[in-house]
């Protein structure tokens, strides 16, 4: 069963190209349906308390793994998942040290930055989308920008200034 | 890109791994590393960042690894990936082991999430507008940027595919320009 888990995650970790959230419907397929591992609403909860946790919100998998086979299915679903990033991200960084200097390598760089850019816009947009959802919201990320841009406001201090404003708003209103 | 010592990546990537919740962890990460300690540049920064977005496995935790790698070996990715992971791993552990017993604090803990994903919105458009500058060097790389926003937001294309399609354009007009140069 711990192997089964283990696989299972690996399988996600290796699929996953450009995130985990591209699997989000293949990972209940699985999880929820297929292996009948864990109910719908604990599959959903466990995806929200990834976004409220810390650090990758990935970390949703050690969640799974655990209710499915406590802690060592913790561990087995966190290695899973992360474990084809952590060797390839840790590769690449080796082999772009061998070749930045080479003609191709430096045009490869010029393509991939606006790319990168690109989705990254992406992100910010999708996450727009999903959390801003009446004037009260759209207040008070600009409030929050004006201060992060003019006022060099640090994220740290903007991420709880702006999770206490948003419990105060949610008892206000 | 100065090399830094083991104990500093970890150090540096713990923090992120304890303040950067609600998505737009990456703009956390392009603060630390480029404005405060100042161990890459923008471009180095974004680099990274598109260079992690080819690789399998989440983001995230890629970047980090990814950037600490560059910074310190693969001693320095495992550090980095360690201190950005183990704060919220003890959380979510503590929180599957509390899960059965939670409920009531619902208004409290989504006031706070709600929040902190508008905080992530503003932190992460003052992220990409100082990372502007280094994306957009030359005219193609506005069109490049366009497409990709497009195929990854709207169209919801795999990013695998949108890679595949838009580098070797991309390459493509960076020879011509060299080229054109010389």
């Amino acid at each position: 069963m711990l192997l089964d888990v283990l696989l299972e995650f690996l399988r996600f970790g290796v699929l996953s190209i450009g995130g985990g959230f591209a699997l989000i419907a293949e990972m209940k397929r699985v999880l929820v349906t297929e292996r009948s591992w864990l109910t719908a609403q604990v599959f959903i909860d466990g995806w929200s308390l990834g976004q409220f946790v810390p650090g990758p919100n990935m970390l949703a998998m050690a969640f799974y793994g655990y209710r499915i086979e406590g802690l060592l299915g913790a561990f087995a679903a966190w290695f899973g998942m992360f474990t084809p990033g952590i060797i390839s991200s840790i590769l690449a960084a080796k082999a772009w040290q061998k070749i930045r200097h080479s003609p191709l390598a430096k045009a490869f760089r010029a393509a991939i930055l606006p790319i990168g850019f690109g989705f990254g816009a992406g992100g910010v947009y999708t996450l727009a989308r999903a959390s801003i959802v009446d004037l009260l919201g759209v207040g008070l990320g600009l409030g929050l920008l004006v201060l992060l841009y003019q006022k060099r406001l640090t994220p740290i201090t903007a991420v709880f200034l702006g999770g206490a404003l948003g419990i105060v708003l949610k008892f206000l209103y | 890109m100065t090399d830094v010592a083991s104990k500093e990546i970890f150090k540096a990537f713990l923090l992120i791994g304890v303040t950067a919740f609600g998505g737009g962890g990456s703009a956390h990460v392009q603060y630390h590393l480029v404005e405060r300690l100042r161990w890459l540049t923008l471009e180095e920064y974004l680099e990274c960042y598109s260079m992690v977005q080819t690789l399998p496995g989440p983001t995230f935790s890629n970047l980090c690894t990814h950037s600490g790698a560059r910074l310190g070996g693969w001693r320095g990715g495992l550090l980095a990936m360690l201190g950005v992971n183990l704060p919220g791993f003890l959380v979510i552990l503590l929180l599957a082991l509390l899960y059965s017993s939670f409920g009531g604090q619902a208004n409290l803990l989504t006031g706070f999430l709600q929040g902190v994903a508008i905080t992530a919105v503003a932190i992460s458009l003052v992220a990409l507008a100082r990372v502007a500058p280094s994306a957009f060097q030359t005219r193609p790389s506005v069109l490049l940027a366009m497409a990709a926003f497009l195929a990854n937001a709207v169209l919801h294309i795999n990013i695998l595919w949108v890679m595949l399609i838009l580098v070797p354009i991309g390459m493509f007009f960076e020879y011509q320009r060299e080229n054109h140069a010389a």
